[in-house]
């Protein structure tokens, strides 16, 4: 609280403060205006003073800021472009395409390629300093394993040395389709790099790059091709010989075709292949490769403890290691079932004939079951009495007698046919074809035109020695070459399949079709061009006749009622109406077991990873088929790519040619931070000099206009 | 409308002699004020007039013509060449002159104490100092002196944005008391404006004349070249003396200080450490724009410093016209 006696002390004390005020604005000097004629002159020149001085204190404002920022850059300058606690870098972002597909498993010393482009793809992260981005894209699997660019290297650097050996195939136009869909083209200042050693299944020249927007991706730098020639021994197929397995059989013959690269086919060799069926048998064979051959088979007898059930039986085969160990394996499912019903349509005949008179459905006969323990049984039809219940219980039917089928007869083959059966047609011996062939192209839905009248071959004609090699008759290829060309024929049913020229399994030497095959729904139709008697070809009395209608009946057999062998990748099972795809179940390694969805409507499912046997069930968990996977053959191949050709492939991505080979050096490409060739360092002796310049221009500017302000 | 006449205003009655100090009589007597121009006085004088007549400097000679008088002819030209020659004289006449003298407000600057027993203006009175008006009054009262003992008729004209006052020209004996009376009793303000001052005098002004221009001339260029182009469309000849103070032609200041227009209000802070050069080349720029325009014209042009004595400056601007006149006329 404050009293009167400090309120007085108060005002006392303010008082004495103001005493010394009062006396200097009392005595404050006042200048008087000096009154002045000449204002007009003085004001001129007080004008040019002020502007003057003001472009003197903007030259000195100017030094002294080109000063001060001198000295600030060239103290700064070493630092430029590099992140606290690094001395030398250039901030930079990186792409890393790297080629995981299964071509890149070739083996190289004691590693794999893969691994070599993965040491390569971590020397190049060696370069980058913290500041620096970096992210990479397995081109094997772009859609899952696409790593954005990051400042995290060390991150990066584990996912580089995570990257698993894909069997799919290297997919170049999918990462580059997908990097796109992503937005990494727009990366700025992005430096982008394919790691791949451009072996022949690296490539996919069939497919253009440009087609799928490459041409307006950002220049891309590429490894060098690989040009070592590897060695290399791929196991193609395997197979049943001849016949289908049997329930009375405790045997399976198979045949395993067996390919070998160029580079090796200067020598003879011999493979081994090994057999492994899912009931835990195993067997093997050599396979022999005569110098300059390419191509053998070995031929294996895989002995069951037990009689075979009707079942399928998956077998694992493998050859020994080589440069390509990825396509040294093979998985196929072998499927054992009764006797093969055949049903033989034809008039009945009641008179005995000699041989060489025999009708064709003698010879036919003959043919399917050469002996008294054969897999294909074979009963009578009359064409009349054709019905589709009739045909039910048969795997295939042989129709000798066309011409006497009716509308519903022939309705009832189309059902046949499209419920997984196999068809075989051959014309009558005798009647004009106008009357069956039009019902036959109706009902079964062909493109194919059929001449009216059988074609006369006068002299006779021969089978080609070179045939086009149909998937129907692959296990007798190799014999083919030999025995076709002892076929006569001298008459035929003229056959055009117009461009559709893969329906031709067997044909003439004047190019005629001689046996067409076409897929009608699920099953299949055979159109034989001459009836198996001896007024129209030798066949039926020589070596062909046997194995051709054998395998004309069980391969196309097998071809309509099992699953086909699928490649690593494929996104369809051709199997309809499972809902699981449970992988190696059925195989005695039993893999992952690793359960995929699968559209029981269209049977697509995500891609398939790896190679091996696949169980497909329904909701109940009961099995629908057993669907082998294998690794595509094609994508395996590590022969050396044409560069040219390369360049040319590659060319919408505007790449460059590293001089790096894919041969990992060991030796990364790291600036060495001792060394002074960093520009900012040259800029700074720069920056300096500049600064001194402008210190003393400073300084001269300064004592002039100071000297001139005294002397006037 | 200009006043013949004093102005004094009623104030207490002047004593010419105070105007004229005796060491410049003795400085200016041995001179005479020369016209470069031919004059047209009335009366005979010193002066060379335009007109041919009966007077006693022999011109030219020119061949005889019908309607000549006989008397003019020169008998010994014919005794020795027979052809018939006419003699020539030219007439000398006086000379007219006015001095005006500027009285504007920047005229009334002066930073020199008043001289001993002069007579006072009006400017001195104002500041008690010896303004520029001052001494163009001294620089006035001498020549109109000088002028007045050769007969020729001087007058005096007072200006400053216009004509105030003229004393017609006139030789008479006590015409220089009346000047003096003028000058000692002008008021001195107001701002120039010497083309419309001139344009003012030379109404009054028949014939030609020698002007007299007593002022700081502190206008701008373009305004004096036109006043004396007007003089020289007249005929007339003219002397610039350019009136000035020491300090104005110096700028000695030590101390920076406010500066107030004498001919306008307007107050200027100036740093005169810095400004002095600048100032001094404005000035100099000034000056020789005020010598160009009068060379230009044909005029003389001399400066005139306040802190020194008219006499010797006058007696410069003097000896230059006679050497021109002895020059011109051997």
């Amino acid at each position: 609280m404050i009293g009167i006696g400090s309120a007085s002390l108060a005002v006392v004390a303010a008082t004495a403060v103001s005493i010394p005020i009062l006396i200097h604005l009392l005595f404050r000097r006042r200048k008087q205006p000096i009154d002045w004629p000449s204002m007009e002159l003085l004001r001129r020149a007080v004008r040019r003073v002020e502007r003057r001085r003001r472009l003197e204190r903007l030259l000195l404002l100017l030094t002294r800021c080109l000063l001060v920022t001198m000295a600030g850059l060239g103290i700064a300058a070493p630092f430029w472009g590099t992140p606290p606690g690094s001395t030398e870098h250039q901030q930079r972002t990186l792409m890393l395409l790297i080629d995981n597909g299964v071509a890149s498993s070739e083996r190289s010393g004691s590693s794999t390629i893969l691994e070599e482009l993965k040491a390569q793809a971590r020397a190049e992260l060696d370069t980058l300093g913290p500041g620096d981005r970096v992210g990479f894209v397995p081109i094997a699997d772009p859609q899952q394993g696409t790593y954005p660019p990051s400042l995290d290297i060390e991150t990066v650097r584990s996912g580089i040395t995570a990257i698993t050996q894909s069997e799919s195939p290297t997919n170049l136009p999918g990462a580059i389709r997908a990097l796109r869909a992503k937005g990494a083209f727009s990366l700025a200042r992005a430096q982008w790099k394919i790691l791949s050693a451009w072996r022949t299944g690296s490539t996919d020249f069939g497919q253009s790059l440009q087609v799928v927007g490459a041409n307006n991706a950002p220049t891309m730098e590429i490894s060098k091709p690989l040009t070592s020639q590897p060695i290399n021994f791929q196991l193609r197929s395997v197979a049943t010989k001849r016949s289908a397995a049997s329930l009375r059989e405790r045997e399976i013959q198979l045949l395993a075709q067996v390919s070998r690269s160029d580079a090796s086919a200067t020598e003879a060799a011999t493979i081994v292949v090994q057999i492994t069926d899912t009931n835990g048998n195993e067997a093997s064979g050599p396979a022999h490769f005569n110098p300059g051959q390419t191509n053998a088979s070995a031929s294996i007898l895989l002995r069951q403890e037990q009689a075979i059930a009707p079942a399928e039986i998956g077998i694992e085969a493998s050859i020994t290691t080589d440069d390509q160990p990825a396509d040294n394996t093979l998985h196929t499912v072998i499927r054992t079932t009764n006797e093969i019903r055949v049903a033989l349509i034809d008039r009945p005949r009641f008179d005995n004939v000699s041989l060489g008179d025999s009708p064709a459905s003698v010879w036919i006969e003959r043919a399917l079951t050469p002996g008294e323990s054969g897999a294909i049984e074979v009963e009578s039809m009359e064409p009349s009495t054709l019905s589709a219940k009739k045909l039910r219980p048969f795997s295939a039917a042989i129709l000798l007698r066309p011409d006497l089928c009716d509308k519903g007869g022939w309705e009832a083959l189309q059902h046949f046919v499209s419920n997984r059966g196999v068809l075989i047609i051959t014309p009558p011996p005798t009647v004009n074809s106008s009357q069956w062939t039009k019902h036959m192209v109706e009902s079964m839905g062909l493109d194919w035109k059929l001449g009216d009248q059988p074609k006369q071959h006068n002299p006779a004609t021969t089978l080609s020695q070179a045939q086009p090699q149909h998937p129907i008759l692959r296990l007798i290829w190799p014999e083919l070459e030999e025995m076709a060309p002892t076929v006569i024929c001298t008459q035929q049913l003229s056959i055009d399949v117009g461009s559709v020229v893969s329906d031709v399994v067997l044909r003439t030497s004047d190019g005629t079709p001689f046996i067409t095959a076409t897929p009608v729904g699920s099953g299949m139709l055979v159109l034989m061009s001459i009836t198996p008697e001896l007024d129209w070809t030798n066949l039926p009395a020589k070596p062909l006749m046997v194995p051709l209608l054998q395998e004309l009946v069980r391969a196309a057999k097998d071809m309509v009622s099992g699953s086909p062998t699928l490649s690593v990748g494929s996104i369809d099972t051709h199997t309809t109406g499972a809902t699981t795809l449970i992988e190696g179940r059925t195989t005695h390694q039993n893999k992952s077991g690793i359960a995929t969805p699968i559209d029981p409507a269209t049977g697509a499912c995500p891609p398939l990873e790896t190679a091996g046997l696949y169980e497909a069930l329904d909701t109940s968990g009961r099995l629908i088929a057993t669907i082998p996977v294998a690794v595509d053959r094609n994508a395996a191949a590590i022969e050396p790519v044409d560069e040219t050709q390369l360049s040319k492939w590659l060319a919408p991505l505007q790449t460059t040619a590293t001089p790096n080979t894919t041969r990992v050096t060991n030796t990364p490409i790291v600036t060495d931070p001792t060394t002074d060739n960093h520009p900012g360092k040259q800029l700074a002796g720069a920056c300096f000099i500049l600064a001194i310049a402008a210190m003393g221009i400073e300084t001269l500017l300064s004592r002039k206009y100071a000297r001139r302000e005294m002397a006037s | 409308m200009p006043q013949d006449g004093g102005i004094n205003g009623g104030s207490a009655p002047l004593r010419a002699e105070q105007y004229l100090a005796p060491e410049t009589l003795m400085q200016l007597a041995p001179f005479e004020l020369r016209a470069k121009a031919v004059a047209e006085g009335a009366m005979n004088g010193m002066h060379k007039s335009p007109r041919q007549g009966s007077a006693v400097e022999f011109s030219s000679h020119r061949q005889y013509a019908a309607g000549d008088s006989v008397r003019h002819l020169d008998w010994k030209v014919f005794g020795r060449s027979d052809k018939l020659y006419v003699k020539q004289f030219r007439q000398e006449t006086n000379l007219d002159v006015v001095i005006m003298v500027d009285a504007s407000a920047s005229m009334r600057f002066g930073t020199l104490g008043v001289k001993q027993g002069w007579g006072g203006t009006a400017a001195t009175k104002a500041t008690n100092s010896w303004t520029k008006f001052d001494h163009a009054t001294a620089c006035a009262a001498a020549i109109a002196y000088l002028c007045l003992t050769q007969r020729d008729r001087v007058g005096v004209g007072i200006f400053s944005d216009r004509l105030h006052a003229l004393v017609k020209r006139s030789s008479a004996r006590d015409q220089w008391r009346q000047i003096v009376h003028c000058l000692g009793c002008a008021p001195i303000d107001g701002p120039t404006d010497f083309e419309r001052s001139i344009e003012q005098v030379l109404v009054q002004t028949q014939n030609r004349a020698l002007f007299c221009l007593l002022s700081d001339f502190m206008f701008p260029i373009d305004s004096l070249r036109a006043g004396l182009a007007r003089l020289k469309h007249a005929g007339s000849d003219a002397i610039l003396l350019t009136t000035l103070d020491r300090q104005e032609l110096r700028f000695d200041f030590h101390e920076s200080a406010p500066f107030r227009g004498l001919e306008d209000s307007e107050q200027l802070e100036v740093d005169v450490q810095a400004a002095r050069h600048a100032y001094l080349e404005e000035l100099q720029t000034h000056l020789s724009g005020i010598g160009r325009a009068a060379r230009g014209a044909g005029f003389d042009q001399i400066t005139l410093d306040t802190h020194e004595s008219v006499g010797p400056a006058l007696s410069a601007l003097l000896a230059k016209r006679e050497a021109f006149d002895r020059r011109r006329s051997p």
